[in-house]
């Protein structure tokens, strides 16, 4: 109480402080981003092919010819961030009403739904795991081994087994996602659930509460930090499992799927492949700040709760 | 506390309704979004109603409900196209089927789904990739041979003086791994006494053309109706332009005499033989083949079928890919489905010299009895294409 009661009392101050340290990072952010498209541009400019107008058509008049000829700066290999943009822009395929921004927005919903589910039951699991470990030295010590082994099995073996097993369906892909989920949110919470101050457990102890109440008022609420942190983690382990479940599970709505096409069909359309990796960068990006936001909400106040 | 307790309730609430709902009434299979899709095609063809297979040859088909399912190799494409036909044409349905098409991809082997128990009743699969599983185990057995001929190419630049096999001495010959390679590697073996390791440098290459494209190989296998179609689709970079035909030279596997049957329809025996599946079975094969027999005649529907069942790659591919898979199939000499047995014998004899199995295949690994018995219920229809003419397809760049 006494660290909320001292951040009350220049309220005003560290709201400013707060405003100008993202105004910063904001700036920070757009500059280091500006400086690689730079490069990214800078490095065409030097050793690309020919530059055309964007979605330049055959006959179309060259507007630089660059100096040299760097096989990995040709357009195949790295598009001109122009073109990218413009194929955000345009139908999808010939026909098409949705334009590929809106075909990508909807596949990284789909993909974010099925990362979802499995990043809920993984969390569910994590804890589950974690609660039975700090009661039992014997269970901790027999079954974490195996928890640590089953994160070193590659999941891109694991996962046609899991489609093999469980048939080519959503599920598959829920549970490839729980899986990658699960592993951060036990391990940070055997440390998160023995974080309590050991005078509370005394004093807890002294009026005899059980081990239920030890864990509802004092375990688990000196483990979100913890929980938090190893949840935005899990996040954003849970887009990378469905994105990769989704091929082994058949799946053909979701990003892993239009990865794959467009990384097969490469290219007749480098643009594409590039707009869909951004697409999934910023699926993973978005979910790490809605699970941020809620910790934001819950811990506020709390102490510690400024960090990470 | 108890606030935000409530807050963080509420909001893991949320998160979970939004998470969870729209999830549940997410398309369940490939066909179901066919008809979907199909159902908002503006030229009205998905309406099966109306049309001539679900009134006329009905009479053919009648037999016991079944539900079945068909796991194909790949994503959506022509090359499946004659199974979204027969769908969307309500040939299935005709035959009183309730087909679910799943879709393969890259983590998928059919072979092996389909092998399992309880796995999907039919599969697409290449016959030598299949006779490989047989040696580990798997019973399925060849129930229709859709494919008459090879689709497999090797492309080169022209420039690289590479038009035979037998010019692969010294060079970098890009093939595909799982099984996709043999045709290339026995041919060079067996035609030009080339081991690859030795006389030319194998190099495994990704189910693209990029190696091709950025020439850090020689030469390129290719599929005749993908693949080579993405290099024509391709914008050389030098000069704004698409590649050419002229710009490639091709080599293909059916000249060079190893050539290896392809795209087949594959049952369990074990499933065959029990209850009245291979009642199902007979007319499962009869359906499909009727849509192969559409897309031969109506190649521009089929492709819009294939559009429809979601395919990621524009109409302009699709086209191609139709146009190609066409004459693969037709004419068909024996009925369409029928296995060719000198073709046989060739993928049996170049399968064995590659390595991919042992030993000659049990007589039970095919079954032409199927195919047969499907056909003497189509007799109305034009089953050998005896005429059938390749047709000419623009190519559209990024096959868009």
């Amino acid at each position: 109480m006494a660290t909320a009661v001292a951040a009350r009392g220049r309220p005003v101050a560290a709201a400013t402080d707060r405003a100008r340290g993202r105004g910063w990072s904001a700036l920070t952010f757009a500059g280091i981003l500006l400086l690689l498209l730079a490069v990214w541009e800078g490095v065409k400019f030097l050793g690309g092919v020919p530059w055309r107008t964007p979605g330049a058509v055959p006959g179309d008049p060259v507007l630089w010819n660059p100096p040299f000829r760097w096989p990995f700066a040709n357009d195949l290999n790295l598009p001109h961030v122009w073109n990218i943009v413009l194929a955000f822009t345009q139908p999808f395929q010939r026909g098409a009403e949705a334009t590929l921004a809106e075909y990508l927005l909807g596949a990284a919903l789909y993909t974010w739904r099925e990362a979802a589910i499995g990043f809920m039951l993984g969390g569910f699991l994590g804890l589950a795991l974690a609660t039975v470990f700090v009661h039992s030295r014997l269970l901790e010590r027999a079954l974490v081994p195996y928890v640590i082994a089953s994160q070193t099995v590659p999941i891109i073996a694991l996962a046609p087994l899991i489609a093999f097993v469980m048939g080519q369906s959503v599920l598959t892909v829920v549970l490839i996602a729980t899986y990658l989920t699960f592993f951060p949110v036990t391990i940070a919470m055997i440390r998160g659930l023995r974080s309590f101050d050991p005078r509370a457990m005394e004093l807890m102890r002294s009026y005899a509460a059980s081990r239920w109440q030890i864990y509802r008022k004092l375990r688990l609420p000196a483990s979100l930090p913890y929980l938090f942190t190893a949840l935005r983690i899990s996040a954003t382990a849970s887009i990378v499992g469905a994105i990769i479940g989704e091929d082994a599970g058949g799946i053909q709505a979701g990003l892993g799927r239009v990865i794959t096409t467009f990384n097969q069909y490469y290219i007749t359309g480098p643009e594409k492949l590039w707009a869909a990796i951004i697409a999934a960068a910023l699926l993973g990006i978005a979910f790490f700040l809605v699970i941020r936001a809620i910790e934001i909400a819950v811990l506020r106040g709390q102490p510690g709760a400024e960090g990470g | 506390m108890k606030t935000r307790q409530a807050m963080a309730l509420v909001a893991s609430a949320l998160f979970a309704v939004t998470a969870c709902t729209p999830a549940a009434s997410q398309r369940p299979s490939a066909s179901a979004a066919a008809s979907d899709a199909a159902s908002e095609a503006p030229s009205g063809s998905g309406d099966t109603s109306g049309s001539p297979a679900a009134s006329g040859s009905a009479a053919a088909g009648g037999g016991e409900a079944a539900s079945v399912r068909l796991q194909l190799q790949w994503a959506p494409q022509a090359q499946f196209a004659g199974y979204f036909a027969a769908q969307e044409q309500g040939y299935y349905e005709a035959e009183n089927l309730t087909v679910d098409i799943l879709e393969g991809g890259p983590t998928v082997v059919p072979q092996q789904v389909g092998s399992a128990q309880g796995g999907p009743e039919f599969t697409i699969s290449w016959v030598p990739k299949v006779l490989e599983a047989r040696e580990a185990g798997s019973d399925l057995v060849n129930i229709a041979q859709v494919f008459q001929r090879s689709g497999t190419l090797s492309v080169a630049w022209k420039d690289s003086g590479i038009d035979d096999p037998c010019d692969f001495e010294g060079k970098k010959v890009g093939v595909w791994d799982f099984g996709n390679e043999f045709e290339v590697t026995a041919a060079a073996s067996l035609n030009c006494g080339l081991v690859a390791g030795e006389d030319y440098e194998k190099v495994t290459q990704p189910f693209d053309m990029t190696l091709l494209l950025s020439r850090q190989i020689d030469v390129a296998e290719a599929m005749i109706y993908n693949e080579y179609a993405q290099v024509l689709e391709a914008t050389n970079p030098e000069t704004g332009e698409l590649y050419k035909a002229e710009d490639l030279n091709v080599i293909n596997y059916n000249d060079q005499r190893t050539a290896m049957l392809q795209d087949a329809i594959f049952a369990r025996k074990s499933w065959l033989g029990e209850g009245n599946n291979r009642d199902v079975a007979v007319r499962f094969v009869r359906a499909s083949l009727k849509g192969w027999i559409y897309c031969r005649d109506n190649p521009d529907d089929c492709v819009e079928y294939t559009t429809a069942a979601g395919s990621q790659l524009g109409p302009g591919h699709q086209r191609w890919m139709m146009n190609e898979v066409n004459p693969l199939i037709w004419p068909s000499p024996l009925g369409v489905g029928v296995v060719d047995p000198v073709q046989w014998v060739q993928t049996v004899r170049v399968a064995k010299q590659a390595g991919v199995i042992k030993a000659d295949p049990s007589f039970d690994a095919y079954d032409p009895t199927i195919a047969v018995e499907a056909l003497a219920g189509m007799t109305d229809m034009d089953a050998i294409g005896a005429d059938f003419e390749r047709g000419t397809v623009e190519v559209t760049p990024g096959g868009n």
